[in-house]
């Protein structure tokens, strides 16, 4: 190796590692975030909507209703005595949800006469309301479904064993199977495929995507930061007096960021075993090379950014922006399935959403290298452009 | 060019969009010597010194330093301190001059017999492994010019090398740079300080607005350019506007808030001074004879004072 490519890197490591504010911001930040993200978006603390429930029937049947919504858990219930109450509370923004119950409600049903119940939904937030529409809509079909089922049990007591009808004969089952398909043609039911025979809990996808993270942050804010840095203090101008080439500074200051992003995900690999316990394979075989082709890409995209800057300042905000972007686009903190079709279609177009795939598949999964191969070539293709082109920029920048 | 020249430039022109930063300057710089660039700020030292490292491409003229072309492979052999100190403040002294020994491909074998001498020659015994973070301004300036020593270069080019030292500092900053001059190296600094170039510089060369104004030995350009001596004659600031009214007609003038009269017979003129004062009831506290200096020289030449430029 060459003199001046040693020194840059061990120089960037010390550097680097006696700054207790960067470790805070490149280890313990991004742990942070993991659990942020898992306690807010982990599905493990139930979602709770504020429930109001206006009976005006009073009966068997309501009370069934009303205990039905209790024991589902999701609900905050509350009663009262009319509807005007329940919706000064709604437009209040104290509830979520105002359900109203019509008189008569057993009575309509067991005399074979539909009733009408009313739910009322806050839409403030439009989110809570799609939410707060979709928990309601689903309890009530799934009540409906119960019900169906009872009223046909109690009105086959009355039918008689075999009806008879054209020379034709049908068993009670029959008509009531006939009856259950009338009202309900398609039966769906969901059964729980779980690829490699466990599911894979939040924590454990966002881990992955932490990768991601690191890639975009460490590795490519890092390098364009570092080396905004070096101009800004006139470093660049004592390295371009000596004899060291141009080409060593930037090879050297490469493999630092490199090793930078590789000890980077070690801690929080390690830290994350430690303190989450996930269940992952650490197969390094598949991960180092994944690691170093998303951390090049990373540099290289963070060179451009700090070369192509008119200024130190611009290069900063050029990569925070650009990572700020990315974070969100390519799967760390969320699947690419919830995106709308358009933005998927970007997302699938950015090269580190494939990598962090990839890490995905055979941290969670423990899929081998010759599976990951075909989605990741394309982005060890384009490692090589970036960072011959960052060369390029690096070489005019140094000159200028 | 002659064996004992370190640097020559010939007619040296730059411009940066319409401003001439140096127009046509010619310089010859002696080996072994300790040649000060005095001039004040934006008299276009750093953009000459830029050349001279090959940071900045000159419009036109020649650059020759230690016979070579600067792109011919001679950096090896120049030391370059720039004016800020240039240090990462993370790393220890030791660990930075390493760092910098690794720009110029020093060995490891080498580093240390080469540190060892610096280490030594800068007195640097005590700091040397503490973090520049923490230590003080004279300290990173011997650190920072270890490191543009540390390839033992032959023509050593330090940029404005005691700005923000503090009187003291500055002295003992001179002394090392006079021991560096006795281990046989070249010394081409830039400087604004007038006191620096008088009494550390074996040869000054006087510029402004990016053209060299004179050059010679301190001694030689005071001779040359410095013009007469002159009387300062002290008198509580209460009573100068009297004095320079009373004073007058014995050409006794202000010059930067000070009494001063300019003569060839400076004993005469005390006396007849003192007589007038005497007579006239002004307080007189003291009389100074002074010889010129760089100072009067830069006055003389330029039509401004140095110091006032900064």
């Amino acid at each position: 190796m060459s003199n001046e490519i040693w020194g840059i890197l061990i120089k960037d490591l010390k550097s680097f590692l006696r700054e207790k504010e960067v470790l805070f911001w490149y280890v313990a930040f991004p742990l942070m975030l993991m659990f942020l993200y898992s306690a807010i978006f982990g599905g493990e603390s139930s979602i709770t909507l504020d429930l109001g429930v206006v009976d005006y029937s009073q009966d068997e049947l309501s009370n069934s209703i009303v205990n039905a919504l209790n024991e589902t858990k999701i609900f905050d219930m509350a009663i009262y005595d009319n509807t005007s109450a329940g919706l000064s509370l709604l437009d209040e923004r104290k509830l979520d949800i105002l359900l109203v119950i019509p008189e008569g409600l057993l009575e309509n049903i067991t005399r074979g006469r539909q009733s009408s119940l009313k739910v009322y939904i806050e839409s403030y937030n439009p989110n809570t309301a799609q939410l707060s529409k979709s928990v309601i809509e689903g309890f009530f079909i799934e009540f409906n479904r119960n019900m169906r089922k009872r009223l046909l049990d109690e009105m086959a007591k009355y039918m008689p064993s075999n009806l008879s009808y054209n020379g034709y004969t049908f068993t009670r089952e029959t008509l009531i199977g006939f009856m259950i398909s009338f009202s309900e043609p398609l039966n769906v039911s969901s059964v729980e495929y779980i690829r490699g025979g466990r599911t894979v809990t939040y924590k454990e996808f966002l881990l992955a995507g932490l990768f991601g993270y690191i890639f975009l942050f460490s590795g490519m804010s890092g390098v364009a930061f570092m080396l905004a840095a070096e101009k800004v203090e006139g470093h660049i101008k004592r390295i371009k007096a000596s004899i060291a080439k141009p080409i060593n500074i930037l090879i050297g200051k490469t493999l630092a960021e490199l090793l930078l992003v590789l000890l980077n995900v070690a801690i929080i690999i390690g830290t994350s075993i430690i303190l989450l316990r996930p269940a992952i394979y650490l197969d390094f075989i598949v991960l180092t090379p994944l690691i170093i082709i998303g951390a090049v890409n990373g540099i290289a995209i963070g060179l451009l950014l700090a070369t192509l800057s008119p200024s130190p300042r611009a290069a900063g905000s050029a990569s925070i922006a650009v990572a700020t972007f990315l974070q969100f686009f390519i799967g760390l903190y969320f699947p690419l399935e919830i995106f709308p079709a358009f933005l998927r279609g970007i997302a699938e177009a950015i090269p580190f959403t494939k990598v962090v795939e990839a890490i995905r598949l055979s941290l969670l999964e423990g899929v081998g290298w010759e599976k990951i191969y075909p989605d990741v070539f394309p982005l060890i293709v384009l490692g090589v452009i970036l960072y011959s082109l960052s060369v390029l920029s690096y070489r005019r920048w140094v000159k200028k | 060019m002659p064996k004992m020249l370190a640097v020559q430039i010939d007619n040296l022109w730059k411009k940066y969009g319409d401003i001439e930063a140096l127009k046509g300057v010619s310089l010859q710089v002696r080996k072994g010597e300790i040649f000060g660039l005095l001039g004040p700020n934006g008299a276009g030292k750093s953009t000459l010194m830029s050349c001279l490292l090959g940071l900045v491409e000159p419009d036109k003229g020649t650059i020759k330093l230690l016979g070579r072309d600067v792109n011919d492979g001679v950096k090896r052999k120049i030391g370059f301190s720039p004016q800020d100190i240039l240090l990462y403040k993370r790393l220890t002294g030791r660990e930075n001059i390493w760092f910098f020994s690794t720009l110029y491909h020093v060995s490891q074998k080498d580093f240390a017999i080469q540190l060892q001498r610096l280490i030594k020659l800068l007195d640097m015994k005590d700091f040397i492994d503490r973090r520049v973070e923490s230590l003080s301004g004279g300290m990173k300036r011997r650190i920072n010019l270890a490191a543009s020593l540390i390839h033992n270069p032959e023509l050593l080019i330090l940029d404005e090398p005691t700005v923000g030292l503090d009187p003291e500092a500055r002295r003992e900053f001179w002394s090392f740079i006079r021991l560096i001059k006795k281990e046989g190296k070249t010394v081409l600094l830039s400087t604004h300080y007038m006191d620096e170039a008088e009494e550390l510089c074996d040869r000054v060369a006087i510029i402004d607005k990016g053209e060299i104004k004179a050059v010679g030995s301190p001694q030689e350009l005071v001779e040359r350019y410095g013009g007469l001596k002159y009387l300062v004659i002290h008198v509580p600031t209460i009573y100068i506007d009297v004095a320079i009214n009373k004073l007058a007609h014995l050409r006794v003038k202000l010059e930067a808030g000070q009494l001063v009269k300019r003569t060839e017979v400076p004993e005469k003129d005390l006396r007849e001074i003192m007589k007038f004062a005497q007579s006239e009831k002004i307080p007189i506290r003291r009389i100074e004879i002074k010889n010129p200096d760089l100072e009067d020289v830069f006055l003389n030449i330029a039509g401004r004072r140095l110091q006032g430029n900064e």
